[in-house]
């Protein structure tokens, strides 16, 4: 199954203007945003959806009310949707939409789509390379790392989403054995980092064994471009009165930089920068969860500030 | 954003007696977070309904010391009937401070004594522990 991206994810959402007003403020590029819905776009193309709750064109809830409606993965070729509707086929619906894609429910009823993958090829920015002593790596001369004043870049890609699953035996089993995700590593007792066999990003999907009542999504993330990106558009979020849950901070397995928020879809909303990428060669680790486990190091924001000048109580110079 | 609302401040350990706010700074049928320590955060939030102040820890029952806003202020939903954990959608009772759906169904926000003077300045009353600080939110 050459699934090669995460392409979208849909939200039904009681608040579409706080919704939307998110989003935005995440750095994501609306080309729809209205009382009825929104469309934001990464840098490549890779998106996320709003529309309010009741609308009848989006896939059934799943029973807890969580708001995510819909994840969609993005194909290499038509070949490959047809595979995957082949195999669904096998014990289940799918359905065939206009533009090519099939929709159906995994086995916990989270509604999946696939379509072609639309991802776009990105360069690199300069200023995002990092300079690297006694080495080629360079972001070259006078290139400077930092403009001020800048507003945070926007995310780049659609990075990865977390699913709370009551059976997370059931769901590994569905995305590895009828989908062809690998498992890249895991936490012993809560679940495992899975990654499409068409793609190199450590995760794109993270399952956490959790109560059935509280089935659903936990976070979606956002690939920045640079851990300073991350940093840029957390700070950016903080001072405009949005509500950090975790990070600034650097994760061990898939060694991403994190930066969470709390977020009106009812879940967290991560940016994150780089990632680790394997391929079949990689043999899956495995530890317990925990604070140690989970990151390899943490920080909080802060007020700026800046050192140097006179003490504060210093009596002015005769 | 405006500047943070930093209630007035009194020596440490004398938390109790703060001043958190005055009830015309609260939206009717809204709320607002206040901070009465020097965490850099709002730590309480409190919700205006029907001419009473409801105060509560900024703290979700769920993972204790996780803040609750998805925006500074924003702890209801869009009408204003509930108070919301926008961490994993759980929603709570204005009145009770007890978590309605989500997944710290069946436990309850931590609320908070406060009294509503003449002058209509909202006052923490003296409670036991101290209200929750950076340290809490680190263990």
């Amino acid at each position: 199954m050459n699934i090669t991206s995460l392409e979208g994810l849909v939200f039904g959402v009681d608040d579409v203007g706080a919704c939307n007003e998110f989003l935005a403020n995440m750095g994501l590029e609306a080309v729809e945003r209205s009382g009825g819905g929104g469309r934001f776009f990464a840098e490549d193309g890779t998106w996320i959806s709003t529309r309010p709750r009741m609308d009848e064109s989006l896939p059934a809830p799943l029973e807890t009310g969580s708001m995510l409606r819909e994840t969609v993965y993005g194909a290499a070729d038509a070949d490959t949707i047809e595979a995957v509707a082949k195999e669904m086929a096998r014990d289940r619906e799918v359905t065939r939409h206009a533009d090519g894609s099939i929709g159906f429910y995994d086995d916990l009823g989270f509604a999946l789509r696939i379509c072609l993958s639309t991802r776009k090829p990105l360069e690199v920015p300069a200023e995002v390379m990092l300079n690297v002593p006694n080495s080629t790596q360079s972001r070259g001369l006078n290139v400077t790392g930092v403009t001020p004043g800048a507003p945070a870049a926007q995310p780049r890609t659609l990075s990865h989403v977390v699913y709370f699953v009551p059976d997370v035996a059931a769901a590994e089993a569905f995305y590895t054995e009828r989908l062809g995700f690998r498992c890249t590593d895991r936490f012993t007792d809560v679940g495992p980092f899975l990654r499409p066999a068409g793609m190199a990003d450590h995760h794109a999907l993270f399952l956490i064994q959790s109560p059935p009542h509280i089935k659903g999504i936990e976070h979606f993330a956002f690939h920045m471009a640079s851990p300073s990106q991350v940093l840029a558009a957390g700070t950016q979020m903080v001072k405009r009165g949005f509500q950090s849950f975790w990070g600034p901070g650097r994760h061990h397995f898939g060694s991403n930089w994190f930066w969470y928020f709390n977020c009106p879809m009812g879940c967290h909303a991560e940016f994150d920068a780089d990632m680790d990428q394997h391929d079949d060669h990689w043999v899956p680790r495995a530890t317990a969860m925990g604070a140690e486990a989970s990151q390899a190091y943490l920080f909080q924001f802060r007020e700026k500030w800046a050192p140097g000048g006179p003490p504060p109580n210093a009596r002015p110079a005769s | 954003m405006g500047a943070r609302r930093a209630a007035a401040k009194c020596p440490a350990g004398q938390l109790s007696m703060t001043v958190l706010c005055h009830i015309s700074e609260i939206p009717d049928a809204g709320a607002i977070g206040v901070e009465p320590g020097e965490d850099g955060h709002d730590t309480i939030f409190l919700v205006r309904r029907a001419g009473r102040v409801y105060a509560y820890r900024d703290s979700c029952p769920h993972w204790p010391g996780a803040r609750m806003a998805w925006r500074r202020h924003e702890y209801l939903d869009a009408d204003g009937a509930h108070i919301v954990c926008h961490g994993h959608g759980a929603l709570f009772d204005i009145e009770t401070g007890d978590c309605l759906s989500g997944p710290c169904a069946g436990l309850s926000l931590s609320a908070l004594p406060v009294e509503l003077t003449a002058q209509g300045l909202v006052r923490l009353m003296p409670i036991q522990p101290a209200p929750l600080t950076s340290k809490d939110i680190s263990k």
